[in-house]
């Protein structure tokens, strides 16, 4: 039983430009999977070739064993919502739903009850006769979503869609993809630049970079083991020391610090990724550095210690025991808990 | 006492505030109502006037110029005026949209260079480009020849004066008035709608009917004023192509003021060109918003 | 290029082909050696020759340079004030719309109308009445271009200059104008050849003893088709075309900034 939905050695080329690059990748049946990277990662492309707007030079898209790339992107149970929305301005909120109900031709009296009932669904069933111009941002999005999902795709793609909204609608739309996504029992394929946004809704991410895939997981793992100094350094806060591994520590600028049982040999050089929750401060620790800045977050707040190291190392302290800038911190960690990835 | 200072200081900054944008707007604004509004007044004024024997007005107050306009001549010259400049606009339209389509289409530097060309003979002598279809069109002209030429033809044809050339003149005329206005719509429309038409199951022609087309529409008929209104209102080409045959309201205008010299009749003449003008503006911008939901355009 | 076009490329191919076959054969037959128009006898100069010595033909073109540099001094003074005031002073569609209305307005109303104001104020129709007639929708053609170009650029430039502490004009002419030149060139070009082929309102508002030289054109064509025409034709549309490029590349440098 294959997966299903499956991308095999998918490549993409503009010109000398490479914005795929053999990329393979499996997706399961209601997952709310995450495109995640930089911009110009190739998660967009990606998303464009599986609605079929992109052509690509080489690979394969199967959709429940059926070759996605032979249909035309027109006939793909593939709805794409667009990072603009694309909600078409001569025609009303009603009839932007319509719209795809009606290019399948079915009868008026079922276009009119589920475009009626997607509309109550997002709550807007109110604002049917209004033009797209009337509407506010979140509504907006609203309508696009329920253009989408009106016609009943097999996947759901969604490119940035939350990032024209400002913070709060942000996370209450967040929530009410969620639920769509449970309720509808749709197949959703995100794409983000945003690794909070990506954290908080997605079931699996795929991290990706130049074209590539980096690592596929759940959030938790990736924040947890992440597989490379790319993915440390994208996903959630992190301290990234460059340094060497001895036979028993881990020399970074002249400092030996302590490490676990690794399986990375002794004498090469490594990255010790350190998460700022991780790090305590105590009357004594591996490291001593002055506090040079505080930053506060509300729930915890963010210190920024200067250990020699050619970067700051950030801790996360809770508020009643943040330290007089100037001060001298004291920084230890379980060595079990901080990652070491090769630097190669 | 600082309080009535700071007061004084106030009313100066506004005061050089008013000082510069006078300096700013005063002079264009004076300038554009001396020399256009007002003798739109005057136009308008005139209509109800009475002709001079002498070219001029008395002031005499009558309607007669406006029932003089509903005559079955001038409204017969007034239909085939429409007609022509109609059929004009349509072939311009035919011919444009395409055009302006296939530019959009082009790399964005071609695009420049494409639209550079398509707007050139425009800004060139009016005159001179009417001329050149009759060196063209003539009965021992180029086309004629190269028809005999061929053997398609043994006698030569006349193609001028007569409306069709009229209608190709003024198509020639101002057919890069038309190409602009739409490049410049369909430019605009973001190209994720069309494919959002796609995505929702749309054919490529689907969604260039129910999408693409609709979204132009301002622009065509942006295009289509800018060719129907001129073309009503021009002269030199039913003078020079149509051999003085066919008379159109501009010719008409025009003869009302250097020859007939009845300014009243003439100016109503020319206000009713006015008014047409305002009229399709005012449609076009209604166009304009319910398609994009939005005033301007 | 023009591979994606596919059926695209006959309508865009035949449209510059129509636009472009009239002033080409035009052209061609400017070089014709006999005088009958329609006949091609051999390569020659000679209509271009005679040119110089039409006083009628030099006497118009002294007449359109006139008015063509005097309504572009007087159309860029104005349509720059005003695209500025309109810019930074005073935002009013209704205003904007009234400033551009010259360059889209009927030009046999225009004609008509000043044509009807000179006569009232018993002006005498000559070369200065046209060179007023013909900065009115030239400015109006600045306007819009400086108006573009001032859109673009950032007016906190001006703010930060009037905050520290230069007056409005002292900003105008420190920051603002220096920025919009290759506006001002592109408006000042097009300005220039606008007069330079304007034909309409120059035949209403000019006295009978200052011809233009399109008016002349106009006398000659109406007698129909001589290789003299030709041959001057040929020099005021080339003259038009490469002064409408020159303007195009400011406004590309426009683009680029």
């Amino acid at each position: 039983m294959s997966a299903f939905l499956s991308i095999e050695n998918l490549s993409k080329n503009y010109g000398q430009q490479i914005a795929i690059k053999n990329l393979s990748l499996e997706i399961a049946e209601n997952e709310f999977f995450a495109l995640l990277g930089p911009s110009g990662c190739g998660k967009t492309t990606l998303l464009r070739a599986l609605a079929g707007l992109e052509s690509v030079d080489a690979g394969e898209i199967r959709l429940q064993n059926q070759d996605l790339l032979s249909l035309p992107a027109n006939k793909r149970p593939v709805n794409l919502m667009f990072q603009s929305y694309a909600l078409f301005p001569h025609l009303t909120v009603y009839e932007n739903v319509a719209y795809g109900l009606r290019r399948e031709g079915l009868p008026k009296d079922e276009i009119a009850e589920r475009t009626s009932k997607v509309l109550r669904t997002v709550s807007l069933l109110d604002q049917k006769n209004r033009s797209p111009s009337q509407l506010s941002g979140g509504q907006k999005q609203r309508v696009a979503l329920a253009r989408a999902i009106v016609k009943r795709p097999k996947i759901l793609l969604l490119d940035e869609p939350l990032s024209a909204l400002d913070k709060k609608v942000r996370s209450e739309m967040q929530l009410e993809l969620k639920r769509l996504q449970h309720e509808a029992g749709i197949t959703f394929i995100l794409v983000t630049h945003d690794q909070e946004e990506a954290m908080s809704i997605a079931d699996r991410i795929a991290l990706m970079d130049q074209g590539e895939v980096i690592q596929v997981a759940t959030p938790v793992e990736m924040y947890r083991a992440p597989k490379t100094k790319f993915v440390a350094d994208f996903i959630g806060e992190n301290n990234l020391l460059t340094g060497q591994i001895t036979t028993s520590s881990f020399m970074v600028a002249g400092k030996s610090l302590p490490i676990a049982n690794t399986q990375l040999p002794s004498g090469s050089n490594a990255v010790l990724v350190l998460r700022p929750e991780q790090i305590t401060l105590g009357v004594s620790g591996f490291v001593a550095g002055k506090l040079i800045s505080s930053n506060f977050y509300g729930g915890s707040t963010l210190l920024f210690i200067d250990c020699g190291f050619d970067q700051l190392i950030k801790v996360t302290c809770v508020l009643d025991q943040v330290p007089v800038v100037g001060t001298t911190c004291h920084l230890s960690w379980n060595p079990a808990d901080a990652t070491l990835l090769s630097d190669g | 006492m600082a309080q009535a200072l700071v007061k004084t200081e106030r009313d100066a900054n506004q005061r050089r505030a008013l000082i510069s944008r006078s300096i700013f707007l005063i002079p264009g604004l004076a300038y554009i109502t001396i020399f256009m509004l007002v003798p739109l007044g005057f136009i308008f004024f005139y209509t109800f006037l009475t002709r001079g024997t002498y070219g001029g007005v008395e002031y005499i107050f009558t309607l007669e110029n406006y029932t003089r306009a509903l005559d079955s001549l001038y409204v017969g010259i007034l239909m085939e005026s429409i007609m022509i400049a109609a059929a004009a606009t349509l072939l311009a339209f035919l011919i444009g949209f395409p055009t302006a389509y296939a530019i959009t289409k082009l790399p964005s530097n071609w695009q420049n260079v494409f639209l550079l060309l398509i707007v050139l003979p425009f800004w060139t002598n009016f005159l001179i480009r009417t001329y050149a279809w009759i060196v063209l069109l003539n009965t021992q002209g180029f086309l004629n020849k190269g028809l005999i030429n061929t053997g398609l033809i043994n006698q030569p044809l006349e193609f001028l004066y007569k409306p069709g050339a009229v209608i190709l003149g003024l198509l020639y005329a101002f057919l890069p008035l038309m190409i602009l206005p739409i490049y410049s719509a369909l430019v605009r429309i973001d190209p994720a709608m069309k494919e959002a038409a796609i995505n929702l199951g749309a054919s490529p022609s689907q969604a260039f009917r129910q999408i693409t087309l609709p979204l132009a529409l301002p622009g065509v008929l942006v295009g289509a004023i800018f060719v129907f209104v001129p073309s009503i209102g021009n002269f030199i080409v039913p003078e020079l192509l149509g051999g003085g045959k066919t008379v159109m309201v501009g010719n008409l205008i025009r003869d009302q003021f250097l020859k007939a010299r009845d300014w009243p009749f003439g100016s109503v003449l020319a206000i009713s060109m006015v008014v047409m003008l305002l009229i399709l503006f005012f449609l076009q911008a209604r166009v304009n918003k319910a398609v994009l939901g939005e005033k301007s355009g | 290029m023009g591979s994606k076009l596919g059926w695209l490329k006959l309508p865009l191919y035949g449209a510059l082909l129509f636009l472009y076959l009239p002033i080409a054969v035009l052209i061609f037959m400017s070089f014709n050696e006999s005088d009958a128009p329609f006949t091609w006898t051999g390569f020659s100069t000679r209509w271009y020759g005679e040119l110089i010595s039409s006083p009628e033909i030099l006497t118009g073109f002294r007449n359109t340079l006139i008015v063509a540099i005097a309504a572009t001094i007087i159309a860029v003074v104005l349509g720059t004030l005003l695209a500025v005031g309109l810019a930074r002073y005073q935002r009013s569609a209704a205003l904007e719309a009234i400033a551009l209305t010259p360059a889209i307005f009927p030009d046999l109303a225009l004609a008509i109308g000043l044509l009807t104001l000179f006569t009232n104020l018993n002006y005498a129709l000559g070369l200065d009445s046209v060179i007023i007639s013909h900065a009115l929708f030239c400015a109006a053609f600045v306007t819009a271009i400086v108006r573009g170009r001032l859109h673009q650029i950032d007016s906190s430039l001006e703010q930060a200059a009037a905050d520290l502490g230069d007056t409005a004009v002292g900003a105008f002419f420190r920051i603002t104008l220096p920025s919009i030149k290759p506006a001002l060139i592109a408006g000042a070009l097009l300005s220039f050849t606008l007069s330079l082929d304007e034909f309409v309102i120059a035949f209403f508002t000019n006295g009978p003893s200052t011809p233009t030289l399109p008016i002349v054109i106009y006398s000659m064509v109406r007698f129909g088709v001589s290789p003299e025409i030709n041959a001057l034709a040929t020099l005021v549309l080339l003259t038009s075309a490469l002064i409408i490029i020159i303007a195009q590349r400011n406004l590309k440098v426009k683009d680029q900034i």
